[in-house]
């Protein structure tokens, strides 16, 4: 009987080591691997992929070539990022990033007989031509790591801590312009050894559901809450977010010391969304935002830039000054993103470091990747409604496989960011131990 | 029931595997590749194979024991391809000129070890055809005809600007995209310049106008697509020469590859710029001699000195551009080893080190993008009409170099040219 083996079964969402053997197959028999995965909102997501079974009846996904589906050539990973919706008469784009970060994603994987194109005939005809299908998990969290919901005063949250003894470096991971948290990502850095905070801006819990501005003070509120962790260091606070999220830590550490390092992913030097940045009397308004009228190729819409890049001479009205601030910053863009202009963006930052005689930070591009840049084989979302008035879906950037590896590299520099000041606290922290 | 399985499609310079399955335990096979060129010609390669006890072949894995190849090559059906024997004296090639449409490639599998003679006399038990592309879907390709430029430009669909390569191929004119292409899907706006033979431009090459090339320079960094880090230039045979001299005059220009190019104007051919002119070194036809039926120009070009080879090209070697020269050491029509070594000599005169030479051995004149079928005799535009030329070259040391050199040059340019941000 043919068999799945998954290894490991349930791996880690970020996992690069996962193995997919299909063994006691047909000797060099033609067959179609199909990875299935269902979103948060009951869409149907796949990818499949063409290989040919060994003199012993197996298929090795990490070692062997695939003939065509969703991708050619050697790619362990790729029944994973090459994921996408189904086609069918339901909207054509949706998200998997799964909100509920404490149980695992299932993925059904498919063994089919022969080399079928399961787009064009359609799951009722593949149906007879299937051959074994099994379950796995991807979890987000490690079994040593615990969540708790954060409603303290009027910070709205949760937060992953390790349960193991000894302290961590506390990182606050924060939602983006559409609001609630993304739970999954805040839980799969905590499996490397920080107490996470994913903090909602809005539209969380009993938060309203839009705000027209964000208050930097919140970001420093949930700074002092993760700081007065039992488990987390004193010396200082990670921060980090995606797009708006992104700026919206960049901004913060302007004026929250505690905030050691900071991660901007695909986040502009400016306020954005149509929502100000506010900070005491202070506020920061967005450049200019264009969302319609771009050119519309098969019902979506291709911006090349929406947000435009704030001018050097008037950045004041956009943006605080972070270049002030002593924090280490690392800039994450995709190349392909069509929501910012990340070299312009980029080239502006340096500007303004440069101004200040500020040195510390490093800035990472990747090839072919888009604005929305998730945890690594997060499958590609790169279509999205911007609301509040956008007539089309918008294209934001990003090629299937290019997107894939940034995304798996962007992962590593930020978590080798985050470990090498988490690592500077510990021995800080140690050596203060051993001189009590 | 046995079959072949392949990729349908892929990219010319890319790597694909081929599997023979549903063979009997051990049986011989012959797999049969086949391909025919623009002009028509038939080109085809063979490769005998043993299938595993379950009926397998694993191109990518397994030896091949006779034939166009043999051993472990995974490109081998693609790089291998010649005219087949019963043509008799038949020169062409398997380069394409019309990108749009890709190359077709006949796989067939017949049953036994068939030789390359009589293959023709069997029917496959199997076939297959894969298609290869010059052209990633995601690079446009625009024909630049602004009355003064010809050319082609492929440009990569993205919304920031590019790293910018000007391609000059060699002496037969006209505008010679397939290198340019395959260059522009590894992430760069390339413009393939045409400098005679079509258009506007004279119908024969009387000398190198190195203001028009200068213009072509122009034209490639001011476009709205182009990064303005400053652009590379490659250059193939001829257009290598130009290549070294264009960079004596462009600041623009950050790096430059030359491609089996001379170190000095040739071919009889001076090179004009600004009212200046470097005259090409003698050039004597009547030194062409033949053998065994083809031609031989190794002799023909009587070698400057170092120091009179600053009249015969612009000083390329001033600039403050990083240099990249790949040739053979077999290379059938130019003396490959004296016209570096003057190179290499101007550099070190001049102070310059950011230059780097490669040699591959027992390779040709003809050093085109990897997989393509190496060259040897093909029509050369100077000489007796009708007697091919041996452009040199062992087949399997040729190909070989064709990956390698590919691997190099874009290594070259990626690390000369893409945005660099301090960090």
């Amino acid at each position: 009987m043919a068999k799945i083996i998954v290894k490991p079964y349930n791996s880690l969402y970020d996992d690069p080591n996962l193995v997919i053997r299909v063994v006691n197959l047909g000797l060099n028999e033609k067959i179609t691997i199909q990875s299935c995965q269902t979103s948060d909102k009951g869409r149907e997501f796949h990818a499949y992929a063409y290989y040919i079974t060994d003199d012993n009846g197996k298929v090795d996904v990490s070692v062997d070539s695939s003939f065509g589906g969703y991708y050619t050539g050697v790619e362990p990973l790729g029944l994973l990022w090459a994921m996408r919706i189904v086609p069918g008469p339901k909207q054509k784009f949706s998200s998997l990033v799964k909100q509920d970060a404490t149980t695992p994603a299932f993925i059904i994987y498919k063994v089919y007989r022969g080399h079928i194109d399961i787009d064009q005939i359609g799951s009722i005809n593949t149906r007879k031509c299937l051959m074994v299908s099994s379950k796995f998990e991807r979890k987000f969290a490690n079994s040593n790591i615990r969540r708790f919901v954060v409603k303290e005063g009027d910070l709205r949250g949760v937060i992953f801590v390790p349960e193991q003894k000894g302290s961590f470096m506390g990182v606050i991971d924060l939602g983006g312009v559409n609001g609630g948290m993304v739970e999954m990502r805040a839980a799969l850095l905590s499996n490397y050894g920080f107490v996470v905070l994913s903090l909602s801006l809005f539209g969380a819990f009993d938060q309203i559901k839009k705000v027209s501005h964000v208050d930097l003070a919140y970001i420093e509120r949930g700074v002092k809450y993760l700081l007065c962790h039992e488990k987390v260091f004193k010396d200082g606070v990670g921060v980090l977010g995606v797009s708006f999220g992104g700026s919206a830590v960049l901004a913060a550490a302007t004026f929250v010391k505690d905030i050691k390092c900071v991660v901007n992913i695909s986040g502009p030097l400016s306020a954005s969304g149509f929502t100000n940045f506010k900070y005491g009397e202070k506020i920061w308004m967005p450049t200019e935002e264009k969302i319609n009228g771009h050119p519309v190729i098969d019902g979506i819409q291709r911006p090349s830039c929406m947000i435009q890049t704030p001018q050097y001479l008037k950045i004041h009205k956009h943006f605080p000054e972070f270049q002030k601030s002593e924090a280490s910053i690392l800039f994450i863009y995709g190349e392909d993103d069509r929501s910012v202009n990340w070299k312009e963006q980029s080239e502006l930052a340096i500007q303004l470091m440069k101004s200040s005689n500020k040195t510390n930070y490093e800035i990472k591009s990747y090839p072919g990747t888009g604005h929305m840049i998730f945890p690594p084989y997060v499958p590609m979302f790169s279509l999205a409604y911007i609301l509040p008035t956008a007539n089309y879906p918008t294209y934001l950037g990003g090629t299937s496989k290019d997107h894939a590896y940034g995304q798996a590299n962007a992962w590593k520099h930020i978590i080798s960011f985050l470990k090498e000041h988490g690592n500077k606290m510990r021995d800080n922290n140690f050596t203060l131990e051993s001189r009590l | 029931m046995a079959e072949l399985v392949a990729p349908l499609t892929s990219l010319i310079d890319e790597l694909v595997e081929i599997k023979a399955r549903g063979l009997k335990p051990k049986q011989k096979i012959t797999i049969q590749s086949r391909q025919t060129s623009e002009k028509g010609q038939l080109f085809h390669a063979l490769a005998h194979y043993i299938a595993s006890e379950t009926g397998l072949v694993t191109v990518s894995s397994d030896e091949s024991l006779g034939g166009s190849y043999v051993g472990v090559e995974q490109m081998g059906l693609f790089w291998s391809m010649k005219r087949p024997s019963y043509v008799g004296k038949s020169y062409g090639t398997l380069t394409k000129y019309n990108l749009v449409v890709p190359a077709e490639i006949q796989l067939n599998l017949y049953d036994n070890f068939l030789q390359e003679e009589d293959i023709w006399n069997f029917k496959p038990i199997a076939s297959l055809t894969i298609k290869r592309q010059y052209i990633c879907k995601t690079v446009d390709r625009i024909q630049i005809n602004n009355g003064d430029i010809c050319g082609t430009l492929f440009r990569p669909r993205c919304t920031q600007k590019l790293p910018g390569v000007l391609y000059i191929d060699g002496y037969h004119g006209g505008v010679a995209e397939f290198r340019a292409s395959l260059l522009a899907n590894h992430g760069f706006v390339v413009l393939v310049l045409g400098y005679f033979k079509c258009d506007n431009r004279p119908d024969e090459l009387k000398y190198i106008d190195l203001d028009y090339v200068q213009r072509g320079v122009n034209f490639l960094v001011r476009h709205k697509n182009v990064l303005e880090c400053g652009i590379g230039v490659v250059g193939f045979s001829l257009g290598g020469t130009i290549a070294l001299a264009i960079s004596a005059f462009s600041p623009s220009i950050k790096c430059v590859v030359n491609i089996c190019g001379m170190t000095y104007a040739c071919l009889g051919i001076d090179i004009h710029y600004r009212k200046r002119v470097w005259k090409s070194v003698e050039f004597d036809e009547q030194k062409i001699s033949i053998n065994k039926g083809f031609q031989n120009h190794a002799k023909t070009h009587t070698i400057p000195s170092v120091v009179e080879t600053e009249k015969h090209i612009p000083h390329f070697f001033k600039s403050d551009a990083s240099f990249l020269f790949i040739y053979g050491d077999d290379d059938g029509i130019m003396d490959c080893d004296e016209s570096m070594s003057i190179a290499k000599q101007l550099f070190q005169t001049s102070g310059h080190n950011s230059c780097k030479f490669v040699k591959y051995t027992n390779t040709g004149h003809l050093i085109w993008p990897p997989f393509i079928p190496p060259i040897k005799y093909h029509y050369h535009s100077k000489g007796h009409p009708g007697i091919p030329t041996d452009f040199g070259g062992i087949m399997k040391y040729h190909s070989d170099a064709q990956e390698e050199s590919w691997r190099e040059i874009i290594k070259f340019l990626k690390g000369n040219l893409v945005f660099k941000v301090k960090g």
